[in-house]
């Protein structure tokens, strides 16, 4: 399967929740969540990218950390959300949902509902 | 552990630069085993996966990386520079006009090089907190030739205003001389050198002013001591 590559600026806007998602689904390490990412088609994610994000996450509070010892290599990572994440994440995927919707509306079917325009003066 | 995937070359450049950013050396030691085992994990390289070390370590956010609060950071450049001017101060004041002190005034480019020293070390301390603000590498840079420079003109002009006067001081001032400098020297280098425990040392070109200063302090505790046995 060929893999989408999305404009970086969309991934920005989204990266973030779909990393609260995926962690959502139990402990995790970084690689994985990288795999997982990509796996649910949003393209390679580089992990300059993804600790980063993984970095704000842990420094709000959304996420718990466990640092497990590695099989012979480094330690690893693991990451947990937390119950404010879990919240967050609810409110997150809430938003986005109705924002998806939105932009829906606008790009299927019919002209795009016309704004009341300013007047220039 | 040192994998190939992930460099020397990269690891050093990574920390120095989180160095830079005030990351406290847990904080550089956790983020060094990240990359490690992402790497070791996806099979590839730092460079590849991470992209350069410094432009990652400057995409992290700041407070990802255990850096001191500005308050906490001036409360250690305050700290720090009383550290500095104490030991400077105690020192001009063991100093003995003629034979028999510390440093005879005979002998200014000694001066000059510890006020050097201790004038780059003072702006060192203070990088940190020029760059929270948003101040350019020019800036920092200028601060770190000028402490030197100035560092010499006090070195050669000071002892001719403060030697005349100076008397001779009291064992106390000795061995408060001896505690400074070994203060100085203690926490140059644990602010110089941020142990990875893994991967060995990581060492900042910038600390090499505070180095210098930790073996000028260590030539004043030598000459202390030998003082102190007279």
């Amino acid at each position: 399967m060929t893999e989408t590559q999305w404009p970086s600026e969309w991934l920005r806007g989204v990266l973030e929740l779909g990393t609260l998602r995926v962690i959502a689904s139990g402990p995790t390490y970084g690689y994985a969540i990288a795999a997982d990412l990509t796996a649910a088609g949003l393209g390679t994610v580089k992990g300059g990218t993804l600790y980063p994000i993984l970095g704000r996450l842990e420094a709000a509070g959304l996420v718990d950390i466990e640092w497990r010892a590695g099989d012979g290599g480094p330690g690893r990572k693991y990451y947990e959300l937390s119950p404010s994440g879990r919240v967050e994440l609810a409110a997150r995927a809430a938003e986005w949902q109705a924002f998806t919707a939105t932009t829906l509306d606008l790009l299927s079917d019919g002209a795009p509902p016309t704004p009341p325009r300013k007047e220039l003066r | 552990m040192s994998t190939d995937l992930v460099t020397q070359n990269w690891r050093t450049k990574f920390g120095n630069a989180l160095i830079e950013r005030g990351a406290s050396a847990t904080v550089i030691d956790e983020r060094i085993v990240e990359v490690e085992a992402y790497c070791r994990d996806s099979g590839e390289s730092a460079e590849r996966a991470f992209g350069p070390a410094v432009a990652y370590a400057n995409s992290l956010d700041r407070s990802t990386l255990g850096a001191g609060s500005e308050r906490r950071q001036w409360a250690f450049f305050v700290g720090g520079a009383l550290c500095v001017g104490s030991f400077l101060v105690l020192a001009f004041t063991a100093m003995k006009p003629g034979s028999g002190g510390v440093l005879p005034p005979t002998f200014p480019w000694r001066w000059g090089a510890m006020l050097g020293g201790a004038l780059a070390a003072a702006a060192w301390l203070l990088i940190p907190l020029l760059r929270a603000r948003g101040l350019t590498t020019a800036v920092t840079t200028t601060v770190m030739v000028g402490g030197p420079v100035l560092g010499a003109i006090l070195g050669w002009s000071l002892p001719q205003v403060i030697g005349h006067t100076a008397t001779k001081p009291p064992v106390w001032v000795f061995l408060a001389l001896f505690v400074a400098g070994v203060a100085i020297v203690t926490v140059s280098m644990w602010r110089a050198v941020s142990r990875d425990r893994r991967g060995g040392p990581v060492f900042g070109r910038g600390r090499l002013p505070v180095f210098f200063l930790a073996i000028v302090s260590l030539n004043f505790v030598g000459q202390t001591v030998s003082a102190l046995l007279r």
